[in-house]
């Protein structure tokens, strides 16, 4: 430790089948840091801290933690020589108590038996050292995800970890719940924590990043302190080229009315929406979470059922009894929650692209398997899906690539409503360019598109006009030349209400 | 089991994927030829594939709906059901045809109350089947009053025929069905839909599959087959016994899960299950041909299953 470095990871190198997941990477921490990990979705982040963690071997390269070379076989070797990593999926018990979560697996004894009297004394007081306002004896899942967090931290703490490795940790978080967080890292930091922290996130980075570390393609690009860096420089270390338009939006001719939904009421999740979208135009549909915006359209496409109201394509009623008519309709959508609702994980990418439109590729009532890899194919070459094959699963590709197969799937036939749930929710921002490039051409091909979006800019960026819910209600329609930042928000809280 | 065209990358792993099976089966072959001059006579060879053929066929019908991530306890029972269907049918006075019919109809009710129940009230496939499995045991005995229904008729062919004088017929029977399900599950987008439901329910509903529709024909399907299988066997015993069966649906799931399909749903091909029903029947004869007691017999087909499940897992992590 002579150089003042608690860890180096020197020309580290890992591959998978097909690819190369880690090409000859550096990577040095030193104690009392927080030392940011960037870089698009697929350019190795990940990958290292598994290394680092255990949890992969690498093929070349050395470890030096604290003086010493080191290998470790799985996480728990990692975590007992005091390297801790938090997940982005939190990885707790629910049924069990907080302090029992805390000390899973070195639980206090007295003889065979656990202390419990000593165990809840000993989480009472690390609770409080941590300015963790919990009750040690609650369950672990009555807590909120923010409250797990700071539980998984405090286990860290409790385990004298020497470096605290955060996968993504806010992206879950509301603003308060991020500053709180935000204090339990300052405060890791100065009791001599190194924490590696992997954000897609530049203002965290200008927050409480010490120094940076960017990654591409599986190479290390640099490492540099906060002080010798602006946003520009990051983004160009990222991606290799200036960003100069994450929003490439261009203009197109637009024509008639293509979907057009009057007076939808579905339960008690919205009443009364309509709104409409022309050929070649992009709507964006802007709101807060839980305004409803996902419920209407899964109703469009005939996923949840409708109380009230119709739907009309080209001036057709359709029925929206399941998604077979979304479908038949010429409706795609592609859902906020890739792996759960978007994707077979587990499967290839070939049959996750060609699963709705089996139907045609069915001759005689057997599948066309020619056919059906030929047009696949070409569908992922056109939304350059990176891959090895198409016989691959799709859980082995990025986040990104996997978004764009969920869009390959829909547009593997014609389509002339096209929605889209937060399309670039957890993708770096190259792949954000490219899906919005991607979006603009479907609409100079004329199709509709409708786009959920949390993020403002991207609403105001790519939109030719907006709508903005709020409790389930339409409360705001806007024109590209009338939509700010202010107007959308003042409908979204309520108070544009007619 | 085709391999032309990727055979440069592939890693031990994959190669175990592909032809584990095939080569185990080959070396437990290998070592009973060694222990017992008889065992690679084809006399013996063809009783092989006669005593596996009637479970061979559950298999087929297990393999379809363990892939949609269900399983099938009653098809044991349902064996029996429809066994004696048709001897009553045939009692009666009935022609081949329409006891034949009328077996495979009774496998495709129950088949059908599985899969109706299942689907639309979405409750575990596992319950359901248990409940399906005492009601049909419960039926059969009642209908019968547990007696024999002696005489099968012309069906007899299906169970005791001879091809050519030497070919039994219930391994043709088997052949068919398993290339049957063979089309089912890797021809036809039928079959994609079950992969896409095992794998991911959630999804396949969002692209547009119609989840109760699927899973309610994968159990007729499922139900059919075993009423074949039940006819089969009631074929070769010439007679309905409302006793047959018992026990069958295990040995036909263990048979799919040695063969590497996943009780979870989304994996898994109808060879595997083929080689697993093989692999079950070829240790049982070498077994016999040692002279050693049933009851060993059970202790090793035990063992198989954990000992399949344990490499399963382990090659998977090995992937990762």
């Amino acid at each position: 430790m002579e150089n003042g470095y608690i860890l180096e990871m020197h020309h580290i190198s890992k591959s998978f089948p097909g690819v190369k997941a880690l090409n000859d990477v550096d990577l040095c921490i030193r104690p009392g840091t927080v030392h940011m990990m960037m870089g698009e979705n697929g350019a190795g982040k990940s990958t290292l801290m598994k290394i680092l963690n255990g949890l992969y071997t690498k093929d070349q390269g050395e470890l030096i933690y604290k003086g010493n070379a080191v290998e470790f076989r799985n996480p728990q070797q990692a975590l007992d020589a005091g390297i801790a990593m938090i997940h982005q999926e939190l990885s707790v018990v629910p049924e069990l108590t907080v302090a029992e979560n805390i000390y899973l697996g070195r639980e206090p004894r007295r003889g065979m038996l656990i202390d419990y009297e000593k165990m809840y004394q000993d989480a009472q007081e690390l609770l409080y050292a941590m300015h963790i306002p919990y009750d040690p004896h609650a369950k672990e899942g009555s807590l909120s995800v923010s409250g797990m967090q700071q539980i998984e931290i405090a286990k860290a703490v409790s385990r004298n970890a020497s470096i605290v490795v955060m996968d993504e940790p806010t992206s879950s978080l509301t603003d308060p719940e991020v500053e709180v967080l935000f204090e339990q890292i300052a405060r890791m930091k100065a009791e001599g924590v190194a924490v590696i922290y992997i954000t897609h996130k530049m203002d965290e980075i200008f927050r409480i990043g010490d120094i940076v570390s960017v990654m591409r393609d599986g190479r290390m690009i640099g490492t540099k302190t906060i002080t010798e860096l602006d946003a520009a420089g990051i983004i160009h270390m990222m991606i290799g080229r200036e960003l100069n338009d994450i929003y490439p939006k261009v203009e197109v001719s637009i024509g008639d009315v293509v979907l057009e939904a009057l007076h939808l009421s579905g339960g008690n999740r919205f009443r009364d929406v309509s709104l409409n979208v022309h050929a070649g135009e992009i709507v964006g549909l802007a709101g807060l979470v839980g305004a409803g915006r996902s419920e209407v359209c899964r109703a469009v496409f005939g996923l949840d059922p409708l109380d009230e109201g119709e739907v009309r394509v080209d001036g057709k009623v359709i029925p929206l009894k399941c998604v077979r008519d979304g479908i038949n309709a010429g409706i795609a959508y592609v859902p906020e929650d890739r792996k759960d609702v978007g994707l077979v994980i587990g499967q290839s990418i070939l049959h996750n692209v060609s699963l709705p439109h089996l139907g045609h590729y069915r001759k005689y009532g057997f599948l066309r398997k020619k056919k059906e890899w030929r047009e696949v194919e070409e569908i992922c070459r056109k939304m350059s899906v990176k891959a090895a094959g198409l016989k691959y699963a799709v859980s082995t590709l990025s986040g990104g690539n996997q978004q764009k197969v969920v869009l390959s799937k829909w547009l593997l036939q014609d389509v002339k409503v096209l929605i889209l749930d937060e399309p670039t929710r957890g993708i770096d921002v190259g792949a954000k360019a490219e899906i919005h490039r991607q979006m603009c051409e479907l609409a100079a091909e004329g199709v509709a598109i409708i786009m959920i979006s949390s993020e403002l800019p991207e609403i105001l960026g790519m939109s030719d006009r907006v709508y903005v819910m709020h409790e389930g209600t339409v409360t705001g329609e806007l024109e590209r030349k009338d939509a700010t930042q202010e107007a959308i928000m003042k409908a979204a809280i309520g108070e544009g209400k007619k | 089991m085709k391999s032309t065209e990727v055979k440069k990358q592939m890693s031990p792993v994959e190669i175990y994927k592909r032809y584990g099976l095939v080569i185990i089966l080959a070396v437990i072959c290998a070592i009973a030829s060694i222990v017992s001059d008889v065992f690679l006579t084809s006399g013996n060879i063809l009783s092989v594939l006669r005593q596996i053929a009637v479970i061979t066929i559950i298999c087929c019908g297990e393999q379809i709906v363990l892939v949609q991530g269900d399983t099938d306890l009653s098809a044991g029972s349902c064996v029996a059901l429809c066994g004696c269907v048709s001897a009553t049918l045939i009692n009666m006075g009935a022609g081949w045809l329409p006891a034949l019919l009328g077996g495979l109809a009774m496998g495709a009710l129950t088949g059908f109350v599985n899969g109706m129940i299942i689907a639309h009230f979405r409750i575990p496939s596992f319950i359901m089947t248990l409940g399906m499995m005492e009601i049909a045991r419960g039926a059969v005995l009642a209908h019968t009053g547990s007696a024999i229904i002696p005489g099968m008729g012309a069906l007899k062919v299906l169970g005791a025929g001879k091809l050519f004088g030497f070919f039994p017929v219930p391994v043709l029977v088997t052949a068919v069905c398993v290339l049957i399900t063979w089309v089912i599950l890797s021809k036809m987008p039928f079959g994609r839909y079950l992969y896409a439901l095992g794998g991911n329910q959630d999804a396949a509903v969002a692209a547009g599959i119609d989840v109760r529709r699927t899973r309610t024909i994968a159990f007729m399907i499922n139900g059919t087959l075993i009423g074949l299988a039940g006819i089969v066997l009631a074929a070769r015993l010439d007679s309905g016994y409302p006793a047959a069966g018992d026990g069958y649906e295990f040995d036909a799931i263990t048979a799919c899960i040695i063969g590497g399909t996943s009780f979870s749903g989304g994996t898994g091909t109808i060879w595997g299950a083929v080689l697993g029903s093989l692999i079950i029947g070829v240790i049982n004869n070498c077994l016999n041909l040692c002279n050693v007691p049933s009851t060993y017999q059970q202790i090793t087909k035990g063992l198989l299953i954990v000992i399949a499940v344990i490499i399963d897992v382990q090659s998977k992590k090995r992937r990762d």
